[in-house]
């Protein structure tokens, strides 16, 4: 006996593609800007860091994509390319933010990637819990897996962040 | 000469330059400032040598015109060569395993001409716990101690919340392992030449380099007596967390290594971490029982023969710091030891009222007896900032005597508060203070 009608059980997967494309977005623009950020550091430290994390944002971004096909759905290439202007956007915002609060380019981007990572943070938050919702196994291994690592990069990139904060605000030194 | 950014440690050069660290990034990891290296010239001419700017500058001295550093990095701790004239940046060493609580230790030059310097330990109690306002975990998830002798764990391990995962149950964590990583009882784990924890000497180019000791927690300051023996200094174990160590005392050691031949050092000596506390005694015994957190337990099964007793052991948390001795009739004290005491991480470390104002002080050490006395002070004990309207000293990080015997420098770290979750660290508030005798006999 069927608990859901085909044409619910249907909408509720039209609605949770939309999310997935949101992830996939989100993802693409998270790896993008971690990607541009790379030529512009300086610090051995934080070059080798910013390296493993776009290794783990490239993997992420393709298994945003595998989200989609795990519902049946296709990924998007127009919000691959949404998510990379997002990128864009979020590079200018960080241009402004460094203009006006006196910042140096690099770390204003860094502060940036670390906004991102908190929306990649919800975006698989998000899909875990439709995972859930829709008794997926697959979506909600698959985001708990994601969610846990990203909380635990954010962690550094934050702390990354607020320890370059002094140095290049009040110093104006590239880092 | 005031107004210095956590500055770390100092040296004077032969012609009485003045060579002063300032750490960038310090105790705790933020803020992260410039780590400079100033040079204070003798006509009174302050500019700026250096800036490494990977940070975390820390211990110096000068010989044959350049002037040696130690400094804290990302997963290692470096030995710099640096010319005293021009700034130019040598990197001997990069290797002293670090990311993590503790230290790198010296430099000092021994009468043999070889450069001594340390490395100490990367978990704060034996074994990696998180420590968020710190940050060690969260910047170094990687970071552990290496042994510098092959031992054998004995698989007592602790759990400790994850602060960094949701949903997370805690975590099994070993001693010589990453955090979150637990280790098997019987584990064998290889000591290594570039250890944590250790005491190392070299040839001043960068070559031949040789552990001497290992299983100092913190042996920051470095010193050899006229006699030509080595002295370092330690700090004691906290008394929070899962591993936690009640009335530890501070100790100064005697490296005895230091005074065989160089090359000859086929076994280190080893001082007792994560095992042992300053008096010898091992951390499970009842005389280390906590009054807050979990009691250690042992670590490693079969551990070396200790090398102390310990040379001078002093009350718990008085933090000592770096050192120096004095070689000079006119100045009085020659051949006793002078000690910075940095102060108390009280509340943070130890709950004990007792504890808070212990340190804040230069002390006046005999290395053969044990005895030691005040030499400089504020009037009331503490840092100048817990009695506002009468200056004084706030941390005392390093002291040296100038080479014409006629005065001690000491360098003060600045103003720190501590609360009993955090510390707080506040740059331009170091001092560098001059201490001379005058025609009566009297310090000022």
């Amino acid at each position: 006996m069927a608990c859901v009608s085909r044409f619910l059980w249907e909408t509720l997967i039209d609605r949770a593609e939309k999310w997935f494309l949101n992830v996939q977005m989100i993802q693409t623009s998270f790896r993008k800007l971690v990607e541009d950020t790379l030529p512009k550091i300086n610090d051995s430290n934080v070059r080798l860091y910013l390296e493993t994390l776009l290794k783990i944002a490239t993997r992420d971004e393709s298994q945003a994509a595998d989200l989609l096909r795990m519902i049946g759905r296709e990924p998007s290439a127009t919000r691959k390319i949404a998510g990379a202007g997002l990128a864009k956007t979020r590079e200018l915002w960080a241009g402004v933010i460094g203009l006006s609060g006196g910042a140096v380019a690099a770390w204003t981007d860094l502060q940036q990637i670390l906004h991102a990572s908190l929306d990649g943070i919800a975006a698989f938050g998000v899909a875990n819990d439709i995972g859930l919702a829709l008794g997926l196994s697959e979506v909600t291994e698959l985001t708990l897996h994601i969610t846990n690592e990203k909380f635990v990069q954010h962690y550094r990139l934050q702390e990354l962040v607020l320890e370059l904060a002094t140095i290049s605000v009040l110093y104006r030194s590239e880092i | 000469m005031a107004g210095l950014s956590f500055p770390c440690g100092l040296t004077v050069a032969e012609d009485g330059t003045i060579f002063i660290a300032e750490g960038g990034t310090t105790w705790p990891t933020r803020p992260w400032l410039p780590s400079r290296l100033l040079r204070l010239s003798t006509n009174g001419k302050v500019d700026v040598l250096a800036v490494e700017e990977e940070g975390g500058l820390r211990g110096l001295c000068a010989k044959d015109g350049f002037v040696y550093a130690t400094a804290k990095g990302d997963y290692t701790s470096r030995l710099l060569k640096i010319d005293a004239k021009s700034g130019e940046r040598t990197v001997l060493f990069d290797k002293m395993p670090d990311g993590g609580w503790h230290e790198p230790g010296g430099p000092v030059f021994g009468p043999d001409g070889l450069v001594y310097f340390a490395q100490g330990s990367v978990a704060q109690q034996g074994i990696i716990e998180p420590a968020g306002f710190t940050v060690d975990i969260a910047r170094h998830p990687e970071a552990h101690d290496v042994p510098g002798q092959d031992i054998t764990l004995t698989g007592n391990n602790i759990w400790s919340y994850d602060p960094v995962i949701p949903h997370s149950d805690s975590v099994s964590t070993g001693a010589f392992k990453p955090y979150g990583t637990p280790a098997d009882k019987g584990e064998r784990i290889k000591g290594e030449l570039w250890c944590s924890t250790g005491v190392y000497r070299a040839r001043s180019d960068g070559t031949e380099p040789e552990l001497l000791a290992w299983g100092i927690r913190n042996p920051y300051g470095l010193a050899f007596n006229e006699g030509g023996e080595l002295y370092a200094s330690d700090n004691d174990y906290e008394e929070k967390g899962n591993r936690a160590v009640g009335e530890d005392p501070d100790r100064v050691w005697h490296i005895r290594n230091a005074s065989k031949p160089h090359g000859t050092v086929s076994v280190p000596d080893w001082y007792g971490y994560p095992d042992y506390a300053g008096d010898g005694l091992p951390l499970w015994d009842t005389k280390h029982a906590p009054n807050r957190g979990m009691q250690a337990k042992q670590l490693i099964e079969n551990p070396p023969p200790l090398a102390g007793p310990a040379a001078v052991l002093f009350e718990p948390h008085t933090c000592l710091a770096k050192m120096d001795f004095c070689r000079s009739d006119e100045f009085g004290h020659r051949g006793r030891l002078f000690l910075a005491q940095w102060g108390t991480l009280a509340p943070l470390n130890t709950l004990r009222p007792e504890a808070l104002r212990r340190g804040f002080q230069v002390s006046v050490v005999d290395v053969k007896s044990g005895r030691s006395e005040p030499f400089m002070r504020n009037r009331e004990a503490g840092p100048a900032s817990a009695h506002k309207g009468n200056g004084g000293i706030e941390r005392p990080v390093d002291c040296k005597f100038h080479p014409d015997g006629r005065s001690l420098y000491v360098l003060d770290f600045g103003a720190v508060s501590v609360r009993r979750n955090t510390m707080l660290s506040f740059a331009h508030t170091g001092v560098l203070w001059r201490v001379s005798r005058d025609f009566y006999g009297k310090h000022s």
